[in-house]
């Protein structure tokens, strides 16, 4: 559908853009760049290349207005009409989810775009007194337009769990990811090979001088010094601009976002469900597709950087973020469990109480294989390197994820007022004191310890874990029962959503006791 | 037509003194409302009538059962249904910083409405409700009363066969109110279809033609008012009156004696110059001609036999037990 004739928008743009607040914030931007402009125009000749420029200047001031001010609209977007008791009638119009979605996700932002806009007059004219290359100028601004857009489908998807009183923290987290997205700090690291995705670190691409990929050397009295290129990205061992690997992964995040939108803008905010366990199960491996791709596989091959060992353990730790918002993405909540219980009239089947962990190790299995396969298939054989180790610690690996999601599946499945807010809390409560306790004791690579906390098994030495298989099977063993334990709590749980058997009995004769009412339909 | 199949909601409650509550606000309701009605749902606050509305419009997925709208089951295909269906909520609000037109303008695209009918449309509806003086004003400054008429603006602003409506009189004046009845009664007219939960219940009973009457989720009675109401208005509960030119108390004692007669008392507030006397009868027609028959042959000056139904009021409050008015 035509963007230009979405009712959502146009309601946006008739709230926000009245002529009078047009004026007041045109003025405003205008004005403020005009003082900027003449100010740099005026100490020309002290401004040697683009850092520190007019253009520079104003591009933060537009990304800060993009990014910031639309992220913040959109965060607003869906929370405000809860709030505000809206909803409901934009629920029941005809507006499918997709132009509902693309409404919320193009008109808050409308006033920031309006605000960037004018501040467009000034970055031309900055890019003109640097001489800036016409194409990089306008790649920066296609992708920050871009990654404004998928952080404002972030917000948006945010929005639908907001209200009122969690908005403010759901802002100041969003402005924290969206600028330590843009940091530089993320990819510093020799493992990882991508450079930072936040639209801030778009800043820097105009310094470029041209597309190359290679670092560049400053020469200062009589020493040189290798800078290294922030926009050389490898791609499975290949450089690769990240100015070409931003689209890509721009536009991938982009559906997974607008997909978690589309499928629950309308729906009962009870039952919202921002994947199926399919689609999340996708989710999971596409996030694992980017980490793959980009991760330094050299360490594998070059002693000089660390081991196989080493590798399959980074990779596994960075997963543990990723699986953990996966595992959230499939929890239950009462209302869903509920209804299943209903419509499966009380034969519920035998293995919901072991939910989410048949799709944790579905994901954990594929995940785990093209990881070791790779490091088995490439590795140098003369490094450190365990197959039997590395299938153990992925096994734990989902074991002991196992336990956190089925910890957190029981937590949502209790009463209360935001039980799973509360179970996330428990458990970096937990994590927090448990390895306090466990560094001061020094009992980091023990296999016990491994029950309480799963860093042993991110620090083992195949040494170690040659000598010490049996208490290393013992803690897995372990590791499983505590899992177990979740469960049949997850299962009293269960028991107490049942449709009560003794309410139909009691309640089933009420409606046909009277003529009236067993048939109401016979006696309209 | 709208037919509700097994349709339960249950919720949970904040645990009370420590313990698991739920709250059952509907419990497996059957209904088939028919095109062209007017159906009332009756109920003492939390019966459940918020609920049940908000389930058939598809803003509440049902713990189990199902809706459908002209056939179309509502949880599956909420798009389709919804183009039949017009809303009003109980607690709603509208955008403050539109004008009067631009709101309905925008449900009116939203709806889908073709676009070279709307302003015409636009306009239509809101002489309708009587807010023409009001067309670019903007909503942060119109009274309550004038919301709420732009609220049942906007919910019929689609043509919707179906009009549900939570409480749509609260906040109008008397004279809205009488604007609102006519409204809808011109909408009936016209084919419509409308659900409407009140607790007036005095205009629930002038312009409903059935009822449903719900209490802590259950289905209490549901058919045509008449039916609903000659159905709780059982023959046992029949209050007579009898006028008499002269009364005594042996009158009184005769009828006290009588098979099926309670509560026999002179009445109050008779015209002078006559009297009457008032009781509970239970027993058909037949028995209270025998009855009549037996008191004129006994000699008593009967010159006047009154039967007075209760109004729909009095069965509601009877049967919901009066829990919650
Ligand atoms: N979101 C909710 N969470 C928990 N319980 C709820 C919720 N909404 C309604 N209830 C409960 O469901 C029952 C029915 O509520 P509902 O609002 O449908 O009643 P109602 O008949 O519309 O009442 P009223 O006449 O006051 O509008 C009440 O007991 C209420 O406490
Ligand atoms: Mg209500």
């Amino acid at each position: 559908m035509n963007l230009f004739s979405n009712p959502e928008i146009i309601r946006n743009a008739r709230i926000q853009l009245r002529p009078r607040r047009m004026l007041i914030a045109g003025g405003l931007s205008l004005a403020l760049s005009a003082a900027i402009v003449y100010s740099f125009l005026h100490n020309a000749d002290k401004v040697p290349g683009y850092p520190g420029s007019l253009l520079h200047v104003i591009l933060i001031i537009q990304c800060i207005v993009l990014v910031f001010g639309g992220g913040i609209a959109c965060l607003h977007a869906v929370q405000r009409e809860k709030d505000q008791n809206t909803y409901d009638s934009q629920r029941l119009t005809r507006l499918s989810p997709w132009e509902l979605t693309l409404g919320k996700l193009f008109g808050p932002p409308l006033m920031a775009d309006f605000i960037f806009l004018c501040f467009l007059p000034a970055a031309i004219i900055g890019a003109v007194q640097i001489h800036a290359s016409w194409t990089i100028v306008l790649v920066t601004y296609v992708l920050l337009i871009l990654g404004a857009i998928v952080f404002d489908a972030l917000a948006l998807v945010i929005s639908l769990y907001l209200r009122r009183g969690t908005v403010t923290w759901a802002i100041l987290a969003f402005l924290y990811i969206s600028y330590a997205a843009s940091s530089p700090l993320w990819s510093a690291t020799p493992y990882f090979h991508l450079g930072p995705i936040g639209p801030f670190a778009l800043l820097e691409l105009p310094s470029q001088p041209s597309w190359s990929t290679a670092d560049t050397v400053t020469q200062i009295g009589p020493r040189s010094f290798t800078v290294p290129n922030p926009f050389h990205d490898v791609f499975f061992g290949a450089p690769v601009h990240h100015a070409l690997v931003l689209p890509f992964i721009y536009l991938t995040l982009l559906a997974w976002f607008l997909l978690a939108a589309v499928r629950n803008i309308k729906r009962d905010p009870e039952n919202y469900e921002l994947y199926t366990p399919a689609q999340a199960l996708g989710f999971i491996y596409y996030l694992n597709f980017i980490v793959f791709s980009f991760f330094g596989w050299n360490s594998i091959q070059d002693p000089g950087i660390s081991s196989p060992l080493v590798a399959q353990s980074l990779l596994l730790g960075l997963n543990m973020p990723l699986f953990f918002i996966f595992g959230m993405l499939v929890l239950r909540n009462r209302v869903q469990v509920r209804r299943r219980l209903h419509a499966a009239e009380a034969a519920p089947s035998g293995l919901d109480f072991l939910w989410p962990v048949p799709y944790i190790f579905a994901g954990v299995i594929v995940v785990g294989a093209a990881m070791i396969g790779i490091v088995e298939w490439k590795h140098n054989p003369a490094l450190e390197w365990s197959l039997a180790f590395a299938i153990y610690q992925v096994i734990f690996f989902a074991v002991w994820l196992s336990v956190d999601l089925l910890f957190l599946q029981w937590m949502n499945l209790r009463r209360g007022r935001h039980p799973l807010a509360l179970g996330v809390l428990a458990l970096a409560v937990y994590y927090v004191c448990v390895s306090i306790i466990v560094s001061a004791l020094h009992l980091n690579d023990r296999a016990f310890t491994a029950i309480l906390l799963p860093t042993p098994i991110f620090v083992l030495k195949s040494s170690l874990w040659t000598t010490q298989i049996a208490e290393w099977l013992v803690a897995l063993a372990a590791e499983a029962a505590v899992a177990l334990f979740f469960a049949l709590l997850c299962r009293r749980q269960l028991a107490e959503l049942q449709p009560h058997p003794s309410s139909i009995s009691m309640n089933a004769p009420a409606p046909s006791a009277s003529p009236g009412s067993a048939s109401p339909s016979a006696s309209l | 037509m709208v037919r509700l199949e097994n349709l339960t909601k249950e919720y949970d409650l904040p645990p009370i003194k420590g313990r698991p509550a739920a709250v059952v606000a509907a419990d497996r309701l059957n209904l088939t409302i028919a095109d062209g009605e007017i159906f009332g749902f009756v109920g003492p606050n939390g019966a459940g009538k918020t609920t049940t509305l908000k389930m058939i419009c598809g803003l509440l997925v049902p713990t189990s059962g199902s809706v459908e709208v002209n056939g179309i089951d509502v949880e599956r295909r909420p798009e389709d249904a919804q183009q039949f269906l017009g809303y009003l909520a109980d607690f709603f609000s509208l955008y403050d910083d539109l004008k009067v037109w631009e709101y309905l303008d925008y449900f009116a695209h939203a709806y889908k409405m073709p676009a070279a009918e709307i302003p015409a449309r636009v306009t239509e509806v809101i002489a309708w409700v009587g807010l023409e003086s009001k067309r670019d004003a903007f909503i942060q400054g119109l009274s309550r009363g004038m919301k709420q008429r732009l609220g049942i603006a906007r919910a019929v602003l689609h043509d919707p066969p179906v009009l549900v409506l939570d409480e749509p009189a609260a906040g109008l004046d008397p004279k809205a109110r009488v604007e609102l009845k006519d409204l809808l009664k011109n909408l009936n007219r016209q084919g419509k279809t409308v659900l409407i939960s009140s607790h007036v219940l005095s205009d629930l009973e002038e312009i409903c033609t059935s009822v449903a009457i719900l209490e802590k989720g259950h289905l209490l009675r549901a058919g045509k008012l008449a039916n609903v109401m000659q159905e709780a208005a059982a023959p046992s509960r029949r209050r007579i009156r009898i006028r008499v030119a002269a009364l005594g108390d042996q009158l009184l004692g005769w009828l006290s004696a009588r098979d099926g007669v309670s509560d026999a008392h002179p009445a109050a507030g008779v015209a002078s110059g006559s009297s009457a006397v008032d009781f509970l009868f239970s027993g058909n027609d037949a028995d209270l001609a025998a009855l009549v028959r037996d008191l004129v042959m006994s000699g008593a000056p009967v010159f006047a036999v009154e039967g007075s139904s209760e109004s729909f009021e009095q069965i509601y409050a009877r049967l919901s037990g009066g829990e919650v008015m």
